[in-house]
């Protein structure tokens, strides 16, 4: 252990600093600011503005870099201490919800059933790099995160996650579909609150707000009254009564849009949709010239 | 469109100086009023930032919260606001007797002594923005619960009523429970920038006094004194805003960074009282020229005399705190959530009664104010030239002839009111006057048809005759009928605390 | 697009500054800044406004709260296959269950599809889906998100992104307009709402004239309005249904009053440019330089200084010319008002104080009506009635 005194000059700032063996260049930042630092203060009792105003600009950069530097050396530790990596906490959220579900549903779902916060912003990289590994081995997981399809021209959905071991007529979306999926998303959410409060879990509280705030926009899904727990049976039965007017339909044009992505793509497309790039002299309909 | 006011606009904008627009102060100031001002987040009400408030000038609180989106915090901030405001309330607290002429005590119509509330409380914002907002933020305040999932102490819901029942004092017109700062300087003088930079409060004390700015706030080179109005108001206006929003600026420069620090400060660890610092110094720093410009304009307004009518009006505010604090003691304090619609056209009406009433008001007490009425044509000034008080005429029932002293007068303005018109006498306001003729050069012949008894104006006075009176007395002519513009297809939802 | 000719200059004027947009909240702000060249100009060759401004020295910006407020609650009412608009839209516009067909036409997910979302792709994408709703194609949707549709504004073609719009067959086209202002107890704040509604007015404005170029009735828009605010102090979305037909007349009067801006462009000198943007890395010089240039272009467009330019990124530097004139609007809109074709302060207070005979009818009025306030004025005025300043 050294220990540094840097003096007391005429007016300057007198600093213990008590430095660890630290590498070099944290070693030379640190001196940097504690130079700044007696500069400042000549400058205030000179009464030299600019140079002091300078002075303060200049270290509040500094102390920025200073304060990286220290984070980085201080542990390897990854930001977030997960006890799983990122793309299997999306995987099991995903399989809790069973339909396609915006990110933001799966970031949701995993923080309040599993208590793990999952970074959105992350997730359209980690897209990105899920099909950069399927594309390196087709086929070497059983599952890689993909974009939900858009039933008309089978481009990936912004947004929106599924699963490659989903059927594609899961993942294929019809204009009914965001829909539906949201109200299979809900019946199993609820299942998965029964099975919470049969078990006294306690993750429940917070799945239940959840489940609450998807049910709102069912029809006589929850009771007028505040109660202590949900009826999940009601949840469930209230999903399932607008499904049967919705899926029907839904179901069919899923299964034609399915058969034509079957005939028209091959499997890379149809697990990762379709990007047309208009060229430039496209008409107006987004379709090359 | 007031002409007199327009034009004392032009006067200032061509002498770079405010014009007094009255020579006495219409608005009570209490000895012990309380300043706030106070910052939230752009966008949502919700989420007060800081409050900066205190009983004087030297001795000012500060509270912030480090994020202002996190519920439990900004619950903890506003406890310690509300306990710092109740104690201030709680020095009103004293009531005495009501009696009368010869002492003895009145009662209430429910048998109970009445009392009378010895002082009132006093809140003091920058501007009427944020005097509104103070609604806001009772009706945030009023119904939180002391249980359940984000649990408060006791202290905010009471808070909450308190405030609800002092900005219900406001909506209702001519109460100085609540005050803001840009409403008592615009009583009382009038720039020469347009009303919309008048909202501003440094830009619009600028005006009236050029030297109140601080040399601190701005950097070394600039000089703040000997400064005309145009020039302080240009470096006033570069400064925070007064509230209750911040400057957009302000926000990006200084709040989201503070905030940011506050957040990787708290997940790192660091104890959240330390963390908060970053967001203490911008609040404090972006909120004292404001704080300093209300208390500026607190010493401006005291420096006038006080109008005969604002103790009046001043009582109605002590009765209503005199009833509100009855029901505090007796715990019986609740408000309703949503007005019923006989009780908006009662605040309607009540509103504007009470506009009128102020008005009237202001114009009897202050020749200043009676000078906007007169440059309007809703009052007229001039020489009497002749009076006979022996004068008559047909009297009512048309029979008899009575005695009404007539009086002609040569006003300084052609009068703009038509015959028949009555006039109230400035000086005496018993004295009534009809106006019987105005002849081709200008000179008004009146009739006195009230307060003949009393001193009637000399030949040789110059006097002021108003075509409008003082109120007199206070009829409950308030609706108890629904008014059909106030009447809904069905019963709104009423919530009760 | 644009007329080719004022096109052309329009491009010119804006030089080298990058195109900005004319929004829905601009085109609202022609209710609040009538008759303004140089407002009407500058809009019309996207002069993106607020970095003009601040590159003139005037603040502005927005809050980055506020931004991020508004983007949270739009999200949470557009989310989950866009749940929470969907209970709305049954609560408030009467849609029955099956109402649920979408499609996303917001920028982010055009480019996902087709690689580019320039506006022509978006407004032809629009277009085909609403040509399907109305005629009543099975294809047709529901609800669209984030459409975007054209308005001509004085010659110009102006690009306009709702909300959304919501359909049922057999009904109308209803606008939504999402704000992250909040309804406490069930009143949305009144300033906020009247600026939400009319813009939503300009979408609605929009919507007719497509759809009309469509070959539809433009009567199958309606001119009620779903807005969907906070409710409370939570981030809940309530609904709430206005219908504001007296403000869409209101707007498409002042739209057909705007001069062309043809015209206008026709009368400014030759030549006129803006420079291009100072980069961060710019000099003190440099800076100093395309202000001054900037500032020569924009003063060469008449202005027209009133009460509602305090909303205008460019008010203190109108009003510094307005000042500088010693114009009579220094006051407000009350001066233009009262003192007419009279312009300077100086003019309007010698002919008050009877220093100066007038020789015209405007004089004449003003001489009398102001003029009557400054006699009564001068009676009272009397220096011991100022009130002291203590502690000066």
């Amino acid at each position: 252990m050294v220990s540094v005194e840097i003096g007391n000059k005429r007016g300057c700032c007198v600093a213990v600093c008590i430095v660890l063996t630290v590498d070099e260049g944290l070693q030379a930042i640190l001196d940097r600011v504690n130079a700044l630092q007696c500069q400042l203060a000549e400058a205030l009792v000179a009464g030299d503005d600019n140079a002091a105003e300078r002075l303060v600009a200049e270290l509040s950069v500094v102390e920025r870099r200073r304060n990286r530097l220290v984070h980085r050396s201080l542990s390897d530790a990854p930001a977030y201490n997960v006890t799983m990596p990122l793309r299997d906490q999306v995987i099991r959220a995903l399989t809790l919800l069973g339909r396609p579900a915006s990110a933001r549903l799966v970031a949701d779902v995993s923080k309040a059933r599993w208590g793990e916060p999952i970074p959105t912003k992350r997730l359209s990289s980690l897209r990105r790099d899920e099909q950069a590994s399927w594309e390196a081995n087709p086929g070497a997981r059983a599952a890689y995160l993909t974009a939900a399809l858009t039933g008309d021209r089978f481009a990936p959905v912004r947004g929106v996650l599924a699963l490659s071991s989903w059927p594609l007529d899961v993942r294929i979306l019809g204009p009914a579909s965001p829909r539906v999926d949201l109200l299979v998303n809900l019946v199993n959410l609820a299942r998965e609150l029964a099975a919470g409060y049969d078990s006294d879990a306690a993750w429940t509280p917070a799945l239940q707000r959840l489940v609450v705030r998807l049910a709102r926009t069912v029809p006589t899904a929850l009771r007028d009254g505040i109660s202590e727990s949900l009826d999940t049976d009601r949840i469930r039965r209230a999903s399932q009564r607008e499904l049967e007017v919705l899926e029907p339909t839904d179901s069919e044009e899923r299964a034609a849009a399915a058969k034509r992505a079957a005939n028209q793509l091959d499997v890379r497309h149809q697990l990762f949709g379709v990007r047309m790039h208009v060229v430039v002299g496209g008409n107006a309909n987004g379709e090359p010239g | 469109m007031d002409p007199y006011l327009a034009y004392q606009r032009l006067v200032a904008a061509e002498t770079h100086t405010a014009q007094p627009v009255a020579s006495c102060r219409h608005v009570h100031l209490s000895t012990q009023p309380l300043v706030l001002c106070a910052y939230h987040l752009a966008g949502d009400e919700g989420a007060p930032v800081a409050f900066l408030y205190g009983r004087s000038p030297d001795a000012a609180n500060l509270v912030v919260v480090g994020e202002p989106r996190n519920r439990s915090l900004r619950f903890r901030m506003l406890e310690r606001l509300a306990a710092d405001v109740e104690r201030y309330l709680g020095r009103f607290w004293s009531r005495r007797a009501v009696v009368d002429d010869r002492g003895r005590q009145k009662y209430d119509p429910d048998g109970r002594p009445r009392l009378l509330a010895i002082d009132a409380p006093q809140l003091i914002v920058p501007n009427s923005g944020t005097a509104d907002w103070l609604t806001t933020l009772a009706r945030s305040t009023i119904w939180l619960r002391t249980d359940g999932d984000y649990p408060v102490d006791a202290v905010l819901p009471r808070f909450g009523a308190h405030l609800t029942h002092l900005t219900k004092r406001r909506a209702t017109g001519g109460s100085a429970n609540i005050v803001a700062a840009t409403e008592l300087l615009d009583l009382h003088w009038v720039t020469g920038q347009t009303d919309a930079e008048d909202a501003n409060l440094a830009t619009r004390l600028s005006w009236i006094d050029p030297n109140w700015l601080e040399p601190s706030w701005f950097s070394a080179a600039t000089s703040v004194r000997g400064l005309d109005a145009i020039a302080a108001a240009r470096l006033a206006e570069v400064l925070p805003g007064a509230g209750p929003v911040p400057d957009p600026t302000w926000d990006v420069n200084e709040l989201e960074p503070a905030v940011n620090t506050y957040n990787r400060a708290v997940s790192a660890g660091v104890d959240p009282a330390a963390a908060v610092e970053a967001v203490t110094d911008a609040a404090a720093d972006a909120l004292a020229p404001t704080w300093a410009a209300t208390w500026r304009a607190i010493e401006l307004s005291r420096g006038l005399p006080e109008a005969a009518s604002v103790s009046r009006r001043w009582e109605l505010d002590r009765q209503a705190w005199t009833w509100h604090i009855g029901r505090v003691d007796a715990e019986r304090v609740w408000f309703r959530r949503f007005r019923t619609a006989i009780q908006s056209a009662r605040l309607l009406a009540q509103s504007e009664a009470a506009a009128a009433t102020l008005a009237a008001d202001m114009a009897f007490d202050d020749p200043l104010v009676m000078a906007r009425a007169v440059a309007d044509g809703m009052a007229i000034e001039g020489i009497v030239i002749e009076r006979d008080d022996t004068h008559r005429r047909p009297g009512p029932s048309a029979r008899r002839m009575v005695t009404r002293p007539l009086i002609r007068l040569r006003p300084h303005e052609d009068c703009l009111q038509p015959i028949g018109t009555t006039l109230t006498w400035s000086t005496n306001t018993g004295v009534e006057l009809e106006i019987t003729n105005i002849a081709d050069d200008g000179v008004v012949t009146l009739t006195v048809t009230a307060g003949m008894r009393s001193p009637l104006p000399e030949v040789g006075d110059d006097v002021c005759l108003a075509a409008f009176s003082p109120p007199r007395y206070y009829p409950d002519t308030l609706p108890t009928d629904v008014p059909w513009t106030h009447r809904l297809p069905a019963p709104p939802d009423e919530g009760v605390a | 697009m644009t007329t080719t000719g004022t096109g052309g200059v329009l491009a010119v004027i804006r030089g080298g500054m990058p195109a900005g947009a004319l929004d829905a909240r601009r085109i609202a702000g022609t209710l609040d800044q009538p008759g303004c060249a140089r407002r009407q100009i500058l809009d019309a060759a996207a002069i993106p406004i607020e970095r003009l401004a601040t590159l003139l020295g005037c603040p502005s910006g927005q809050s980055p709260f506020a931004i991020i407020r508004g983007n949270v609650f739009e999200q949470r009412v557009f989310d989950n296959g866009m749940a929470e608009l969907i209970a709305l839209v049954r609560e408030h516009l009467d849609h029955d269950l099956t109402a649920v067909d979408q499609v996303d036409l917001s920028c982010d997910q055009l480019t996902e599809a087709y690689g580019r979302a320039d506006n022509n792709l978006r407004v032809a994408e629009t277009r085909r889906h609403l040509s399907a709703m109305l005629s009543g194609d099975p294809s047709g949707r529901h609800l669209l998100r984030h459409p975007m549709t054209t308005l001509d504004v004085g010659g110009v073609t102006a690009y306009l992104e709702a909300d959304a719009f919501s359909f049922v067959h057999g009904g109308q086209l209803t606008t939504v307009e999402v704000k992250s202002f909040a309804a406490i107890d069930g009143v949305p704040d009144p300033p906020k709402s009247a600026a939400a509604l009319t813009q939503a007015a300009v979408y609605i404005a929009s919507l007719q004239d497509t759809i009309t170029d469509l070959g539809f009735d433009p009567s199958r828009v309606s001119t009620r309005v779903l807005l969907i605010l906070p409710r409370d102090f939570s981030l809940t979305p309530a609904g709430f249904v206005r219908d504001i037909a007296p403000t869409v007349r209101r707007l498409r009067r002042r739209l057909a009053a705007l001069p062309a801006t043809t015209a206008l462009v026709a009368a400014l000198p030759v030549g006129l440019s803006l420079p291009a943007l100072p980069s961060k890395q710019a000099t003190e010089d440099e800076r100093e330089h395309a202000r001054r240039a900037a500032a020569g272009t924009v003063s060469a467009m008449p202005r027209r200084f009133r009460d509602g330019c305090i909303s205008c990124p460019l008010f203190r530097y109108c009003r510094t010319e307005a000042r500088a004139a010693d114009e009579v609007t220094v006051i407000g809109s009350v001066g233009a008002e009262l003192c007419g074709d009279v312009g300077t302060v100086a003019e309007v207070l010698s002919l008050a104080r009877g220093a100066r005979q007038p020789t015209t009818p405007a004089e004449t009025a003003v001489a009398m009506h102001v003029g009557r306030a400054a006699a009564v004025a001068a009676r009272h005025a009397d220096p011991t009635s100022r009130p002291s300043l203590s502690g000066a």
